[in-house]
């Protein structure tokens, strides 16, 4: 199975309605896999906030409104910011029954006040035992880097230097939420506390966008990429049926299972595309993925292996901390990234020589892990 | 609160009653030894919770169950976080309702100092079923609140043969019908205990103001133990409707009129005085704001149980926690010494009032709920005020002129002076018409019934 066609819209605060920022990624995913869009037999739409914060639901039929006349099956999936890795997952396996099909994920939050949006954002979380609490996600995360540090000695010296790596990536990015925006360590040091220890720096944006993929069932030209391990797994919504705050076990099952696909180990990952939705995130998925020992990350970081030319390099497009986090789109955009290194078309964020992309998008604080990885 | 399967040991932080991988029964866990592991401080405000910066704590209990709760509240790693703290004095349980209104009720009785009870010992619950309602629109008490004081009962050692469920419904309300709407009826037959109609047994004569007395139910002092459940509503005649209101649906038809007729709030609170001891739980699963204390009120989620042994207490919090002003009655009862009413000395153990606040919308509105029609109040009882209430409700889009409907037997003539066209119903507003020379058209009854009265406006709305 190929990813045959990618396709962007720019991330951040966008002008565009939903069905706008859907059409432009869909129009140039199918531009980019060379078909005609007749020739696509289902289509996935990824989206979260559609319900909560745009009051927009059944997004299938709205993309079946942008393409008139074809009634194929278009499914909406919705697995908080993990959607569009589901998607993905999903079509990857009805690839077995159809040729081509397309994943577009979308989202719309920036037209609404911080009330309403944090609200929406946190319909994620578990509605009595997280919501009523008033654990929004930020200080779900804020939580969990607390523990870290506890446990393993994080600093947030440590999550700076995930931010400033982040958005010294997305300069090079310009379709990035955070393109030209200069970040200095001191900015990020000084920003305002969000939830403690977690500062406005350790977050991603309230982002809008687009993002589409082309899924093929044969390989048709030498940029399409190969998917050579796809897995998705579960894990409780709340941290109340939880043992442990510093891993995801569903990171860690999806993980060994699209390895076990790949046929390699996390070692042999040469770059990957992380949910840093919050700076401590990026650390947990390094330990779950294998890429280090288990509260290992901050070496990492602090030795530079995660930058750009690093051993291996993280958030190459900036990250959801900086390319921004539309987050129905996100788990597509992570797999854009992964194919345009692994075709060579990165441009200054260039990976050199990569073999091996991993993909790793979270839904909620570990409720969802979609893994995907692709080879050159 | 958790649930664990005993024979496999998976838990589960939702209410199950069986494990769907062994098959094996489901216990529930309430934890009590909590230790906080976790500390933010959140600066991000949303909808529901716009007041920052507050707390989000983790905490452990004693089997490394994990929960999280907001505080405003400063706490430190590794310290104790304990929901009841040795309180001296009066004391009032507030308890969220997570995904178990029964669990969370007994949380609230545990919360409080528990309850002894013997096997022998008698022991009525008296919730409010007004009316043949569900407990989703606010009106009637949630049965799920009296089955958690039921299972709580039973599991401290109660009869369930001793155990009554006991109410008086409006008059005019069938309550065979009202118990099995509000899920009365399935409780009943569930636990094996059995309800009692208060209307239609004993009554015993007070005396509960000058030359004012009640006739009360017999039950209530042949009980040892009363447990008193009302809904957390608003009233526009009292304010709210809380645990020193609802006593009154222990009080035969004729005697709640007679109050309704005099000064209801100082007779609610002086009712109390002349009653034995209760235990309050209030229902805040789903409360009733604005013009209560039935349908044109607006159900309002609260998602609380308040439970105390002292009744004005318990009401006094309400208040507190509703937002709402503390009404004569229950001040009327803490001056009397029925409880304590100054919240400087009522401890509030469970959750924090800060935390669990919400504004309830005030009775203060138009009585009427249609648009033309003007209800003039002459203190109904809630006999006729529900009925004309629900009456004009049925009719609320049928196209009407001005009319004014009077009702309730203290029509004086700055009531109906100055409107037009006016008609009576009930009893009462037409005997208090007539004494005073007015030649209106009323329909009689005590209360007439709904059909009748809709017949009777219509007909009026056509001249």
């Amino acid at each position: 199975m190929y990813v045959r066609g990618v396709a962007k819209t720019k991330f951040g605060i966008l002008n565009e309605s939903v069905p706008e920022l859907a059409y432009e990624a869909m129009t140039k995913a199918v531009h980019d896999a060379g078909l005609p869009i007749e020739d696509i037999q289902v289509i996935y739409v990824a989206n979260f906030a559609g319900g909560p914060l745009q009051n927009q639901l059944q997004l299938n039929s709205v993309i079946a409104s942008l393409l008139p006349g074809i009634n194929i099956p278009i499914i909406r999936v919705e697995t908080a910011c993990a959607s569009a890795g589901a998607a993905t997952f999903q079509a990857l396996h009805m690839l077995k029954s159809f040729n081509n099909i397309m994943v577009v994920g979308v989202e719309k939050m920036t037209n609404l006040n911080i009330y309403d949006t944090t609200k929406g954002i946190s319909s994620a979380g578990d509605l009595i035992l997280d919501q009523k609490e008033g654990l929004s996600f930020p200080a779900s995360y804020a939580l969990v880097a607390q523990q870290h540090m506890l446990q393993y000695g994080t600093s947030e010296e440590d999550l700076a230097l995930i931010s400033l790596k982040d958005h010294q990536n997305a300069n090079m990015n310009p379709l990035a939420h955070f393109y030209e925006k200069q970040v200095t360590m001191e900015m990020i040091k000084h920003s305002p506390v969000v939830c403690s220890p977690l500062k406005l720096f350790d977050c991603s944006p309230v982002s809008d966008g687009a993002a589409a993929l082309i899924l093929s069932r044969k390989r048709d030209s030498d940029r399409d990429i190969e998917v050579v391990g796809s897995a998705l797994a579960t894990d409780t919504i709340s941290f109340c049926q939880r043992k442990n705050l510093t891993s995801f076990q569903a990171a860690k099952v999806a993980a060994r299972e699209a390895y076990s696909q790949a046929g390699i180990t996390g070692k042999q990952v040469d770059f990957a595309e992380v949910h840093d939705c919050f700076t401590i995130a990026e650390i947990v998925a390094m330990e779950d993925l294998g890429f280090c020992e288990q509260g290992q990350g901050k070496k990492m970081i602090r030795d530079g292996e995660t930058r750009l030319g690093g051993r291996l390099p993280i958030g190459t497009d900036g990250g959801l901390k900086a390319n921004g986090h539309p987050i129905g789109a996100t788990g597509a955009s992570q797999i854009y990234e992964i194919v345009t290194q692994l075709r060579g078309e990165a441009g200054k964020r260039q990976v050199k020589d990569a073999r091996y992309g991993l993909s790793h998008n979270i839904g909620g604080v570990g409720g969802t892990c979609a893994v995907h990885i692709l080879k050159r | 609160m958790m649930w664990r399967c005993k024979n496999c040991d998976k838990k589960w932080a939702y209410p199950v009653d069986k494990c769907i991988f062994c098959g094996q029964g489901v216990e529930s866990t309430i934890s009590s030894k909590l230790t906080v592991r976790g500390i933010t401080q959140v600066f991000v405000p949303s909808t529901d919770h716009k007041k920052i910066p507050y707390y989000n704590l983790l905490l452990e209990d004693e089997d490394g169950n994990l929960q999280i709760k907001k505080t405003f509240k400063k706490f430190n790693l590794g310290q104790r976080y304990d929901e009841a703290i040795a309180a001296t004095g009066t004391v009032v349980a507030v308890s969220s309702v997570g995904y178990s209104v029964t669990e969370a009720t007994k949380r609230a009785l545990m919360l409080i100092g528990g309850i002894k009870v013997k096997p022998i010992d008698k022991i009525l619950i008296k919730p409010n079923i007004v009316l043949a309602k569900s407990a989703s629109t606010g009106i009637v008490t949630n049965p799920l609140v009296v089955e958690g004081i039921i299972q709580y009962l039973l599991q401290i050692g109660a009869h369930k043969n001793n155990i009554v469920i006991a109410e008086g419904c409006l008059e005019g309300v069938d309550a065979a019908k009202a118990i099995k709407k509000a899920g009365y009826l399935d409780i009943c037959l569930k636990y094996g205990v059995h309800f009692s109609n208060l209307m239609q047994g004993k009554f015993v004569k007070k005396e509960i103001h000058k030359g004012i007395s009640v006739q009360i139910a017999e039950e209530v002092f042949t009980s040892n133990l009363i447990i008193n459940v009302p809904v957390i509503k608003t009233h526009f005649q009292t304010g709210v409707s809380l645990g020193l209101k609802n006593m009154k649906g222990a009080i035969n038809h004729q005697s709640r009129k007679t109050m309704h007729q005099s000064d209801l709030e100082l007779l609610v609170a002086r009712l109390n005085k002349v009653l034995p001891e209760y235990i309050t739980v209030a229902d805040g699963t789903v409360g009733l704001e604005g013009m209560g204390p039935a349908g044109l009120g607006d159900p309002a989620n609260l998602g609380l149980i308040v439970a105390g042994k002292d009744p004005v207490a318990v009401d006094t919090a309400i208040c507190h926690i509703t937002q709402l002003k503390v009404p004569r009655h229950i001040t009327e009862a803490a001056r009397l010494g029925i409880g304590e009413g100054d919240m400087n000395k009522i401890t509030i153990i469970g959750e924090e009032i800060a935390v669990v606040h919400k504004k309830f919308q005030p009775a203060t509105g138009r009585l009427s709920p249609h648009p033309n029609i003007e209800l003039l109040d002459g203190k109904p009882c809630s006999g006729c005020l529900n009925s004309v209430w629900s009456s004009l409700h049925s009719i609320r889009e049928f196209p009407a002129e001005a009319l004014s409907v009077a009702f309730g037997s203290q029509l004086d003539e700055e009531t109906v002076s100055g409107y037009g066209k006016i008609v009576a119903i009930g009893d009462c507003a037409f005997r208090a018409l007539k004494q005073k020379g007015h030649e209106i058209e009323a329909l009689k009854g005590c209360p007439p019934g709904e059909s009748e009265q809709i017949e009777f406006l219509r007909r009026w709305l056509k001249k």
